[in-house]
């Protein structure tokens, strides 16, 4: 081989060295984007099954790899990034749990369980000699192991058998029926104190429930709270929507008489506080509250103390009356005959 | 022999006491994470509006009790539990109760419509979360996910799965006595537009 040949080879070996360099270099990964790969594959893809978020291709993990990168970009260090993380998504978030802390276990098992097998293995391999009792090796491999009896056999069986029915009835122990709704605790647990129910919530209940006709009920009891505060102008569309749905139920009855109140003792109408009063009385003749309220519309809106009277009396006569609401009656009849105005 | 018998003795007692330790989690989903979120102070965000008319900073929030929920158009939970929600805002706007609810992987568009179609409250706050970053602070698994935020800025109430009005209302009536209503399982959750 000429010594040009030679040197023409060894230009194209350098030539085609240089390029396969330059190609090397362009294509190689930027070290940031490693960074970022190598952070991503510590974490865990949050909507995935055991995928990293470098590996994920879905939206969440690509979001996270995103954020990631950006860290990086800003000169975060990769614990910065990690805890900031896992301060939203806590240690679960963790491919490989951390050698320290509660998982510090979890590496240290396997390896305590490794030292005490091999110690046991050695203690069995290597058996002490005993330099006072030396017997020849025939007759020892004789009675190193004497074949157990069946009785012992029997009693190991025995044992387990107890262990295990009781390992079993221990474990059930623990079993606990898991709600249809999924509820565990916390928020909004089964029983709810009716008085611990703010007015907004039964407001909002009631406004997502609007289709269902069960929610009269609650609209009533929201709309006698308001009744009761003498807040007439937010009771008055509630009770206007009861009539709205049934007017002959039983809830009607009682929004036509608090209605029929709240106009005479908010508006002063009283003729029509007694039509919407006779209405309720209409669907339930006789019922004690429309009663009573109609003889304080009689007492009050028309100084008609004697009708007021003779109602005030029907409504004591009437039973299942509660006892403070039996005192107040028997207050204002009593107020009434004697012709006092009303207070 | 007798070290093989005491460590037979050990692994045996050894394997009752795990099968005791995993009873115990028996009934528990272990999928739950319990929220680190849970006694901190939630996340601050600067989030563009849904509507597109402007940013949101939730600095404007500061001294109110807020609700932030997570939700999309493709998530079929979300649907139920949507009127709840506007229902609720409209009722606590008066007590300084602000729900806040934060489109979840989705086009403006479409959480707009899904807004029309199922509910929206004038006194709700909707957000759109460009790239994801709102759910990462909040570290959303699957929605529907509903945070409750006490007055003093504190993370004080997790619920996953669709909320309804009463849980919603009563929730915050809770956090509004001072109460911490802590996390709960509620229902099912969508990760993804896939499901």
């Amino acid at each position: 081989m000429s010594e040009t040949v030679r040197n023409r080879i060894a230009w194209i070996i350098t030539a085609a060295l240089a390029v396969f360099v330059l190609v090397f270099t362009l294509t190689a990964p930027d070290p940031q984007e490693d960074r970022a790969r190598a952070l991503g594959s510590l974490i865990r893809c949050p909507v995935c099954q055991g995928e990293s978020i470098a590996d994920s291709p879905s939206q969440t993990a690509r979001d996270m790899m995103d954020l990631v990168q950006q860290r990086i970009d800003q000169g975060l260090s990769d614990e910065q990034i990690l805890d900031e993380l896992l301060a939203s998504y806590s240690g679960a978030l963790l491919l490989v749990p951390p050698l320290a802390g509660a998982t510090l276990w979890v590496w240290l098992a396997p390896i305590g369980a490794l030292a005490i097998g091999l110690v046991l293995v050695a203690r069995r391999v290597r058996p002490a000699p005993d330099p006072l009792r030396a017997t020849p090796r025939a007759e020892q491999v004789g009675t190193a192991r004497p074949p157990r009896s069946k009785r012992r056999i029997a009693i190991g069986a025995l044992v387990l058998l107890v262990a295990g029915a009781g390992a079993l009835v221990a474990v059930g122990q623990f079993r606990q029926a898991r709600a249809d709704d999924g509820l565990l605790s916390g928020i909004a647990g089964g029983e709810v104190d009716p008085d611990s129910i703010s007015n907004e919530t039964l407001e909002a209940v009631i406004a997502a429930n609007l289709d269902n006709p069960e929610i009269d009920g609650m609209r009533l009891a929201l709309a006698n709270r308001y009744f009761e505060e003498r807040n007439y102008q937010k009771a008055f569309p509630h009770y206007q929507a009861i009539l709205d749905g049934d007017p002959t139920s039983i809830q009607a009855t009682e929004a036509y008489t608090r209605l029929g109140w709240m106009v005479y003792d908010g508006n002063g109408e009283v003729d029509l506080g007694l039509s919407l009063i006779d209405n309720a009385l209409e669907i339930a003749p006789g019922d004690p509250f429309a009663n009573y309220l109609k003889g304080r519309v009689l007492w009050c809106g028309r100084e008609d103390n004697e009708e007021a009277a003779a109602i005030f009396t029907e409504v004591l006569a009437a039973s299942g009356l509660d006892d403070a609401v039996r005192q107040q009656v028997a207050d204002d009849l009593a107020a009434a005959s004697s012709g006092e105005t009303c207070l | 022999m007798k070290a093989v018998r005491w460590a037979a003795i050990g692994v045996v007692i050894l394997s009752v006491g795990l099968a005791l330790i995993f009873a115990n989690r028996f009934g528990e989903d272990p999928n739950l994470v319990p929220s680190p979120l849970l006694g901190q102070t939630a996340p601050s965000l600067t989030l563009p509006l849904l509507d597109g008319s402007g940013t949101f900073d939730s600095a404007a929030l500061d001294g109110k009790v807020v609700v932030v929920n997570f939700f999309a158009s493709w998530c079929i939970p979300c649907r139920e539990e949507q009127p709840d929600l506007s229902a609720a805002a409209t009722a606590f706007a008066d007590r300084d109760v602000v729900i806040v609810e934060i489109a979840y992987q989705d086009e403006a568009d479409t959480a707009l419509a899904f807004l029309d179609e199922f509910g929206r409250s004038e006194a709700a706050v909707y957000l759109a979360d460009p790239g994801g970053r709102a759910a990462i602070a909040y570290g959303v698994f699957g929605i529907p996910e509903t945070f409750f935020v006490a007055t003093d800025g504190t993370v004080v109430g997790k619920a996953i799965g669709a909320t309804d009005a009463l849980t919603l209302g009563t929730t915050i009536d809770a956090v509004l006595r001072g109460e911490r209503p802590g996390q709960d399982v509620l229902g099912d959750t969508f990760t993804g537009p896939a499901g």
